[in-house]
This record gives structure tokens, sequence and C-alpha cells, in this order.
């Protein structure tokens, strides 16, 4: 029997399940799909008068060609440069001066945009996300593509190049997928070819990805579904359908052999990087690998944060994650190493605690704790409109299905200590990424092979 | 990936419960031209703060929300890098350690035990205050704030603890060295108050004091400022007064009042003005030049100008749309993204814009920054237009700030902070939506004043230093990346 904690008023509506500890977590929502085929869901959470809006479209880094990496991400820079009814560089400031906040990203596999407005603009953001999706090009110049060709360059700069260890995640995606592996080159692209992207690029970006049958659209917060229907519905039914872009199969990629190399930095602690190819987004594993990473090195009561950072000291830090995409997936495992320590004995800790971890699996400590973290974490994510449309969002897009938020869950809490076992021997044995940052001229700091076996 | 500038500023409380009727009726044919008419704007609801105060004498203010099963707390102590002293960062150390083992347990026992309940639970040291936060589900509530009060009335300080913490800090403070964003930071406070003010070092200490804290300091300083009377703790979310207050008699047993040093409520001085002043650090090959302009601004307690000041800086630096990001990032495309902030403190905390730069267009962007800095002291005033946009934004997106327990609580910390009556909350709206352009014009004139800024650049110098010295901003000085001045070879 469940026993419901609060009405239906609100958002979320979270049950005990009698004589368990285990909550349950119901996103109530409805789905429509307009017949141009952009899919909608509307949440309805009325303990704030506030309404997100959040609009994603299936086309990341991913989908671009050679010569054109970070075209994804440059182009979703664009949108927000005006349309043929709002005007330029309007965008920004009708959602700002509405009281709002807006933004936008691009990842390998999707690009979204969001803005979360008082409830009464609900109509506003529909009408400008609307006008972007629909009339984009009417007033498109090469002056603002210039312009936000040199801010992305710009962002580049900041976030990559003249960040402390910022070039490695570029380095690391370039060695662990295959020259043409839609996730070899970065999001933010090449700088050579950012320069070469032209409108008439943007043009057929538009055309062939932004359409409303390649998009999906969440309403979510303050407004009452018929309401939220019949807005969306008022702006987005005459836009026309485009072609219906071809779906991508998931691509796994393999190493053959352990691949290691050396990018110098300026930094003063030395880097270890590790990756090994793993299971995309959703995958069976994919929990099991989350467990594994915080059993390994997420918070002090981890392996590798005891030995290294706490006991030994020989560590800055520690971190491990699986990376979950939609074609492919891959799980990294990070250490700085302190003065007097180097690269090689972080590598060799670390593959000492995968080995151990793959032979006696975790305890049930380590399994509770990671289980309890999940499912807090669950709750305390959605306390935003605009962090449950997102998810919601997610869902959507690569499942087809608005309401996972308790399957995501339950996969956590299904994983067993042989399952984590069983995921560590599998993937985490595999040939891997080494991948060592040192600080500039001190080659002789990265971490040299060993005999050390996962 | 795109910069969003949100106003660097909270005020106030709502809690809304109204359900909003969309504004549609039978629809007329869709004209695109017609930016839609926004419907009747939410009644605001202001918030029921309840208090209680604890027999040991620490006051709880509680406010009780129901849409998810969770708690949000944060204890808030008055006392932070301001009070350093003679030992620079003994606030965040001391901060650090509590939760480092305590009377019963140890470091990792405790994190294990904070694990167990998927709560969030830590401490960290800032300027003016202390803050312990604890986010949890409700279930767990008993056992959370057991280990809350725990790290508060029992923290052990443990010798082999502080060394633990010493050296993480040491190799920290090095790294950051590798960070321009912070030296530029960091170099600024100290040109802008010197090292003896109290917001003067960094909120981390120096390497030095880092390495000269010693166990009684740390004990020394929880014993003056760790005080149920120096405190508030806050809490939001899904419990109320009456069934919270036992749960923390239980949980801060034991902590007892005393006699809190006075400074900890004064409010610093301002540091003397100083003629403008161009600070470089060298960064070699660096893609991007931080740059920071700053001058001592004004205090939050004191100062019935805050208001304008808020639609100033809204229309200056405070967004996306302001004319500081429009003009380097939208106009000239220098940039990923250039802003302005103010800290309000009890004293004057610092009024700084800033922004990473190009590299080859360190000297344009400058002029760039420092034209919008004067102009809006008037030559190019604040419009009619600009001053209703900035308003109604920041009336509009009032809301926001209490969308969860956690922004809820920070609002409520810092009208304890700054010892604010209740009544602010709606004074604030009132106060914002009476700004006009002339007061916005007379604060810019007022608070920024160019011959007083300091400027602080972290760059490839061997690039940048030829077209910063043509613009003859005021003398150079080369420092490193504490501060130190370079002597030339």
């Amino acid at each position: 029997m469940n026993l419901p904690l609060m009405g239906s008023v609100l958002g979320l509506m979270v049950v005990t399940a009698a004589g368990a500890q285990a909550q349950t977590l119901r996103v109530p929502v409805e789905t429509f799909t307009l017949p141009n085929g952009l899919r909608v869901v509307v949440h309805e959470d009325h303990a704030v008068p506030l309404v997100a809006v959040n609009l994603w479209y299936h086309v990341g880094s991913g989908r671009e060609v050679k010569g054109r990496s970070g075209f994804a991400h440059l182009f979703e820079h664009m949108l927000f440069q005006g349309s043929a009814h709002v005007g330029d560089d309007q965008h920004f400031a009708i959602v700002q001066e509405a009281g709002g906040t807006l933004n936008g990203s691009t990842n390998t596999d999707r690009t979204n945009y969001f803005e979360l407005v008082p409830a009464n603009f609900l109509e506003t953001a529909l009408w400008l996300e609307s006008d972007r999706m629909g009339f984009l090009l009417q007033s498109l110049t090469q002056a603002k593509l210039d312009n936000q060709r040199d801010v992305v360059k710009n962002e580049r700069r900041q976030n990559y190049e003249n960040r402390p260890y910022g070039m490695t995640s570029i380095r690391l995606g370039e060695l662990l997928y295959p020259a043409g592996h839609p996730y070899h080159w970065p999001t933010i692209g090449y700088p050579e070819d950012l320069t070469a992207a032209s409108l008439q690029d943007v043009k057929d970006f538009f055309a062939h990805w932004y359409n409303p049958n390649n998009a999906c659209l969440v309403v979510a917060g303050d407004v009452k579904a018929a309401a939220a229907k019949r807005l969306v519905t008022r702006y987005f039914a005459d836009l026309p359908a485009g072609p219906k872009p071809e779906p991508l199969a998931p691509k796994p990629a393999t190493l053959e052999a352990d691949r290691r190399d050396v990018l110098e930095d300026r930094v003063t602690l030395p880097q270890l990087t590790l990756a090994w190819h793993t299971v995309p987004l959703w995958a069976p594993d994919d929990a099991a690998l989350d467990v594994a990473a915080e059993v390994l090195a997420q918070g002090k009561t981890s392996r590798l944060h005891q030995r290294l950072v706490y006991h030994e000291q020989s560590a800055q830090t520690v971190s491990a994650f699986q990376v979950s995409r939609e074609l492919a997936g891959n799980f990294q495992m990070s250490a700085q190493a302190r003065e007097g320590f180097n690269l090689t004995q972080m590598e060799s800790a670390i593959l000492e605690e995968i080995a151990r971890l793959g032979k006696d699996g975790p305890t049930d400590d380590e399994l509770a704790r990671a289980k309890n973290g999940a499912e807090a974490r669950s709750v305390f994510g959605i306390q935003t409109v605009l962090g449950k449309a997102d998810r919601i969002n997610s869902y959507m897009s690569f499942r087809g299905r608005p309401d996972l938020f308790n399957e995501e869950l339950e996969n956590v809490r299904k994983v067993t200590a042989a399952d984590v076992q069983r995921v560590v021997r599998t993937y985490l044995t595999r040939p891997r990424v080494s991948l060592s940052t040192v600080p500039n001229g001190k080659k002789e700091l990265a971490a040299a092979a060993t005999g050390v076996q996962p | 990936m795109r910069t969003v500038l949100i106003l660097a500023v909270i005020a106030a409380l709502a809690i809304v419960l109204v359900v909003f009727t969309a504004n549609v009726g039978a629809a007329p044919k869709l004209d695109r031209n017609q930016r839609p008419t926004p419907g009747p704007v939410p009644p605001v609801v202001t918030p029921r703060i309840v208090r209680v105060t604890l027999s040991n004498g620490l006051p709880v203010w509680v406010v009780t929300r129901r849409e998810l099963p969770l708690v949000d707390a944060v204890l808030q102590i008055r006392a932070g890098a301001a009070q350093d002293g003679a030992h620079p960062g003994i606030a965040a150390v001391t901060a650090s350690l509590l939760d480092e083992g305590t009377s019963t347990r140890s470091s990792l026992e405790f994190a294990g035990a904070v694990d167990l309940l998927g709560a969030n639970l830590s401490a960290s040291g800032g300027i003016e205050q202390t803050s312990v936060s604890l986010l949890t589900l409700s279930r767990h509530l008993d056992a959370a704030l057991g280990l809350m009060g725990e790290m508060v009335v029992h923290p052990a300080f443990k010798a082999d603890e502080l060394e633990r913490e010493r050296k993480a800090r040491l190799q920290n403070l090095k790294q950051q060295k590798d960070v321009a964003t912070t030296i530029a930071d960091k170099v600024l406070n100290l040109v802008l108050y010197g090292e003896d003010h109290p917001y003067g070092h960094p909120v981390g200490g120096t390497t030095a004091s880092i390495a000269a804290i010693a166990r009684d300091d740390v004990a020394g300083f929880y014993d003056r400022y760790y005080r149920p009377n120096n405190a508030v703790l806050i809490v939001v979310g899904d419990v109320t007064a009456e069934v919270l207050a036992p749960k923390l008699e239980k949980a801060f047993a034991g902590w007892t009042a005393g006699t809190v040093p006075a400074e900890a409520a004064t409010a610093p001085a301002r540091p003397a003005a100083k003629p403008a002043a161009v600070y470089l650090v060298d960064k070699p090959n660096a893609a991007q030049s931080e740059i920071r302009i700053g001058q001592p601004g004004t205090s939050r307690t004191a100062d019935p100008d805050y208001y304008a000041l808020q639609v100033l800086n809204t229309t200056l630096g405070g967004q996306f749309t302001s004319r500081i990001n429009l003009n380097l990032r939208e106009r000239h495309g220098y940039t990923y993204g250039a802003r302005s902030t103010w800290a309000f403190r009890r004293g004057d905390g610092p009024f700084v814009a800033s922004g990473g730069v190009f590299t080859a267009k360190t000297d344009s962007s400058l002029v760039e920054f420092l034209r919008e800095l004067q102009d809006i002291r008037g030559s190019r005033p604040i419009t009619e237009k600009e001053t209703e946009f900035a308003r109604n934004g920041l009336l509009r997106g009032y809301p926001r700030r209490f969308e969860t327990p956690d922004a809820t609580a920070g609002v409520l910390a810092e009208l304890a902070l700054h010892g604010l009556p209740d009544g602010e909350i709606a004074n604030y709206l009132a106060q914002i939506g009476r700004v006009k352009p002339e007061d916005v014009t007379r604060v810019a004139a007022k608070y920024l004043t160019p011959d007083q800024f300091a400027i602080v650049v972290v760059g490839d110098l061997a690039t940048i230093r030829p077209g910063i010295e043509a613009l003859n901003l005021g003398p150079i000085t080369v420092l490193d990346a504490d501060g130190k001045p370079v002597v030339a070879q």
C-alpha cells in the first residue's frame, strides 16, 4: 500500500511503501504530440509561481561533419541573436525584463534551450522559443555569426586553453575514440573549424536539425496542463515538419591495447587521467558502474580517497565517474599527485584498488552508502522546476518516455555486490587510456607503464 | 555552454501557493509580431518565519515548506575571515576541521555516518560568517541533526587532522597560482584593502599563515566565536518549529553561551582612498587576460543607496543584457562574458568589474570597461527605459529567490547577518519600485570614482604590457601571484 505524503497540488509525489524505507518518486505529466511531430510534456508544480520552458533538439556535436567541429555549439549561440519577429538582441532582453533566467547548452548528443520565468510570462517564453524554431534564418547576418564566432573562441580560451588541465578532456576524447567516431572531437570545436564555419553552414544545419519533429518541449511549473497545451499548440502547431533525422545506432568503441600519452600544461601538480570503454546511457550495467565509481573514488569514505588522500597523503585529489552518453560510455578516473609523489604511484594504486574491488566486491556498508546517496540525490535534484524539466526531457529524448525518475533510482537500488564485482572485472580490465598531464618541461613526471594489472 | 549573468545579490523572501491561470481566452489568429501580453501578476505572499530560542540561547528561524520530503538547515556563525586577526585563514581552517573527527568519532567514521544518510553536511568559512549546511531527507532528520550538532558542539581538533588539513591547504595554495581568475581576485583584494584590513587577505590564508597555525589557535578561535549567542540556525523544509525544537535541544545540548569579542559585530573601517593605479601579474603565454577593476563600495547594513545600486548594477554589469557585457561580448567579441558585482558587507565590500578577455584585445577591453564605468556616471546616464527595464527584472524575478529551501535559507541568512528586520522583504520591493533614473546617476557618480580605481590584469605581459602602458591609466606595478612587488632584474 502506498501512502501519499502530500496533496496532488504539489509537483512531485513521494510515496512511502509501507513497511519499507524506500520512497517512490512520481512526477505526474501529460504528454502529447503535435501533428508536425513536436513532442510535448507538461508537468504541473504550483509550489512557486514560476514556469520552466525546456526545449531539446536531438542534435549535438556527435552529428558534426569533418572540418566543422564545434558547429553544433556555435549554432546554439546563434539562437540567442534574435529571430524574425523578436528582433536583434531581444531574446535575452525580453526574458530578463520578465524577471526570468535563460540559457542553452550543447553536448555530444543534444542541444537544449531553457527559460525560467514568472508564471504569467509563460506565453512570452513560448512565443520566443517558437519564433527561433520557425523563423531564425530571416534575421541571420554575417556580422552576427562573426561576433559569436569570436565569443565562442573566447569561451574556448576561458574554459580550455587558459584553464589548468583544461586541454586534458579534449586530448582524452581523441585518444579514447578513433578518428571518425562522433565522440572523437570536442564539443567546443577546434579553432580552425570555428573559423571555417559559414553562413551557409548555419542555414543547412538549421534546415536539417532544427525541426519540430527533432525536438521535445517540456513545460513545468505553475500552469494548468490544459492551458499549457492550448498555448503550446497556438505557437508551435503551424511550424512545418522537416526531414526526419536518421537515428544513430549505439556506436561502441574499443581499444586494441593501452594508449599512453603525455600532455604538458601550465600546472603545478601532475595529473593522471585513466579511461576505459564501458556502456552507453541506460544500458543494463550503467548503474553498477556508477556504484563502482562511488566505491572507488567519490567522497571521503571511498577507497582511493582513504588510501591516497587520507592515509598516504600522496594525492591532492582523486575522482571516478561513469560517463553515460547516448552512443557509447566510458569510465574515467583521475588523481593529482602531490609534490614528492609521482603519477606511476597513482596509476599503480588505482589499478590495485580496481583489482581488489573486482576480487572481493564492495562491502555491505559501501553498497548502502551508494544507494542511500543516490536516493537522496534523486530528491535533492528535483527541487527546481527547471531541474525537473531537463530530466524529463532527457528521458523523452533518449528513451521516449517522460517519467523515468523512479526507474532511474530503481536501477541503482537493484545493484548487487556481485554486479559491482562483475562490471569492474568486465570493463576496468580492458585496455585503457592513460593520460598524464604534467607541468611544462617535466615529461619525466608522466606515469610509466608498470606490471600492475587490474 | 553560455554564461548567464545573474544579479549577485539576494534580499528577501516569499512563499507563494497560488494557482495561476494562463491568460488565454478565445484565441484570435496568431500574429507573431505581437509580443504576448503577460497575464496578471501572481500575488506575492510573505512567508511565515517562526522563531524559537533554544535553552542555550541559540536563535532558530523556521519556515515550513512541504513540497518535498527534505529539510535544509544552515547554522550561521558570526565569524569569518574578517575575524582572522593575526592568523589569516584560521576561520576557514576551523570550519574545515569541524567534521574531521569529533569527541566520539574519527574523521572517516563521521564521513561514513553522513554518507549512510545520503545527506549533504559541510562547513565553510566565509568572509563575515561561517556556515554549517545540512540537506537531508526528512526521514533522516533526527540522525542528520545529531551529526550536525556533534560537529558543531564536539569537534576534536586532533593534531594529526590539523596536519592533514595544513598539508592539503599548502598544496592548494600553490595550485591557486595556476589559476588566473584566482590570482586576479586575490591581488585585487590585497591592493584595495591592504593585508592588515579584515577584507584584505584571502579567506584561505597565505602560505606563511597556514604554515604557522597551531592547534591552540584553532581551539581558541572556536572558543571565542562558536557560541550559540553568536549564531543563528535557519531551517527551511518539511518540518515545523514545534517538532524541531526538542530535536535541536538534543542535538545542540552542551553548547554554551560565551562572551564574544565585540569586533565580531562591528563593521571594519573603510580603507583610505588611493589614486588610480595599475597592477600587472605575469602569466606567460596566457590565452586570455583576466581583468579586475575595483574600489571599495559600500555596506549593506547602513546605506539607503542600496536599492538604487541594485538598479545601477543591473544596468551596468549585473546580467547578460547589461552595458558592460553587451559592449565587450556582443558588440566587440572580446570576451565570453564580462560583469560587475558589489559585495555588500557589514563594512564597505568591494565593487568589481571583471572579465577574461582575448590577450590581443586586452588594452581595447580596458578602454571599453572604463568607458562604461565612466559613462554611466553622467555623460551617458541611465535612461528612463533602462531604469524601467532593470526595475521590472528585479521585481518580477523576486519569486525565483525562494524556489528551493536552500535558496530561501540563503535569503534569511542574509537578513540575519545584517540584522535586518523581516519587513525588509516587503521594503525591498517597495524601494526598488521607487528608484528613478536620477537616483541611479547620483549613486553612480558617488560610488564609481575612476580616479580611485585599482586595475588588475593577469596575463601575458610580454604581449599586453605595451598596450596597457600606452593607455596612461596610472602608475604601473608588477606583482607576483601573491601580490608582492616583483623586483626588476
